[in-house]
């Protein structure tokens, strides 16, 4: 489905912060929605956490940044850091072009509860979008 | 123009950290050769920008568009945004730099009724020309010094750096300024970079000297830009920064002056003012706001974003929240101890 210019695909969840998880095998991963890509501009720089690093839900795990802007990112998840999207470090336009591809953030090894908050389907992100644009 | 005009314009999609709002579109014109300067921290200098399609000035990336396009934009985003006050068009240092000016300002003023702000090099301007920018209707010329004494002038700027522009042009480029737009403050104004190594002392010294002339200065912090002879300085540390944001307050509201001012090895120990008196300036938080012709707030120009969401920015583009305000004063307070 689409929200204007912006995709969004079915097959992931999405939180209010404008990412998207990939829940359908592990570890998940996480990225930056389409939507937030073409309205932050083109994206400088990234920070993400280590490899190993435990997130917990709604704790802060890093920030993208654009010409004017940075966006703190906040875990939906509860789990362990097992991978990191170093390519990003270098090649940051990759969130622009690929979001849901090369632009993927980490992946997280969920918690053995699997707890995560504020995730929401495909649809009620595109509902928040229309909610988000005529608060703008 | 700016990439923060370009996003506020529509050009380009973008966001600004905590919403902060553009008050001045900023213009910068180009020519196929790019700019015959050469200065060192500058990346429209000569050496390194090879032409128009090297876009980085003060941070960030200037896209380019027909005038005629970017008038129709500032006119229907002015229309539907009030904080656009103003339209600000630099000249880079080239010949044709007078003439194209002047005629981008009768554009710019008869096809928006915005302010028309300038930003000129002397090397390319004589007297007669400024006259002629004020016949076309700008309403303040501002001269870019940036360097705060001779010495670093022609280091970064002048022969030192195989560049055009002198010391002494520049100084008798801002007196002719005034003498056309006059001594009132919004009429000149010279821009004056902190980091590029003088001392505290020698920026209050050129800053009380224009204050003096009757001109107001701008102030920025260096920013190391990728590709410059300077790509590999440092920025000055924001309590230097602050240090001197506050002395430039002072004397530009007449409530100190350099003389008052004690410096010790070049830094500013004391600001003439009984500490309590200090200290309410400090807590108002003006002094640490963006300076420059109004309107003219040119967000996170001298920083990243992640530096002032780290609470690092150094020119504030709106006025300073409570939490903003203890952060300054920690940085100040600090500093004027």
């Amino acid at each position: 489905m689409r929200f204007g210019d912006a995709e969004i695909p079915e097959d992931l969840s999405y939180t209010k912060n404008h990412l998207w998880v990939n829940m359908k095998d592990h570890p998940y991963t996480l990225g930056w929605t389409d939507y937030i890509q073409i309205n932050a501009g083109d994206v400088n720089h990234i920070h993400l956490p280590e490899k190993e690093t435990l997130l917990n839900v709604r704790e802060e795990f890093g920030s993208v940044e654009t010409s004017k802007w940075v966006d703190r990112l906040y875990s939906p998840l509860k789990g362990r850091v097992v991978e990191v999207n170093n390519r990003l470090f270098k090649k940051p336009e990759l969130i622009n072009d690929a979001p849901f591809g090369e632009g993927w953030f980490i992946a997280v090894a969920p918690s053995e509860k699997g707890e995560s908050q504020g995730l929401i389907t495909p649809e009620e992100y595109r509902e928040y979008l229309k909610v988000c644009e005529k608060a703008e | 123009m700016s990439i923060a005009a370009a996003m506020t314009l529509g050009f380009r999609r973008g966001k600004f950290y905590r919403n902060a709002k553009l008050g001045c579109i900023n213009l910068l014109m180009e020519y196929d050769k790019g700019c015959i300067a050469n200065c060192l921290y500058c990346g429209q200098a000569k050496e390194i920008a090879d032409g128009p399609d090297c876009r980085s000035l003060i941070r960030v990336e200037w896209p380019s568009y027909p005038l005629e396009d970017v008038i129709k934009a500032i006119n229907r985003a002015a229309l539907k945004n009030h904080f656009i006050q103003r339209v600000c068009v630099s000249s880079l240092t080239s010949p044709k730099a007078p003439e194209d000016l002047v005629s981008i300002v009768r554009k710019v003023k008869s096809g928006t009724g915005l302010k028309v702000s300038t930003l000129i090099t002397p090397t390319s301007f004589a007297k007669a020309h400024f006259e002629s920018m004020k016949a076309a209707g700008v309403q303040n010329i501002t001269i870019a010094i940036d360097a705060a004494t001779e010495g670093l002038f022609d280091k970064l700027r002048g022969k030192g750096a195989g560049g055009p522009h002198r010391w002494d042009r520049y100084l008798k480029g801002v007196e002719e300024a005034v003498m056309v737009m006059g001594n009132g403050r919004k009429g000149v104004g010279i821009h004056l970079i902190i980091g590029l190594g003088e001392t505290e002392e020698e920026a209050t010294g050129l800053i009380q000297r224009c204050y003096d002339m009757g001109v107001s200065v701008h102030l920025f912090s260096f920013y190391p830009e990728n590709g410059t002879g300077m790509e590999d300085g440092a920025q000055p540390p924001i309590e230097q920064y602050r240090r001197v944001q506050l002395a430039r307050h002072l004397i530009d509201r007449g409530l100190s002056q350099f003389e008052k001012m004690r410096f010790e090895s070049g830094v500013l120990k004391g600001f003439g003012l009984p500490e309590n008196e200090l200290l309410s300036i400090i807590r108002n938080g003006k002094a640490f706001m963006t300076t420059g012709c109004t309107g003219c707030n040119r967000p996170f120009a001298n920083e990243t974003p992640t530096q002032a969401m780290k609470g690092l920015l150094r020119n504030y583009p709106f006025p300073p929240n409570a939490q903003d305000i203890r952060t300054i004063e920690k940085q100040t307070t600090i500093a004027v101890s």
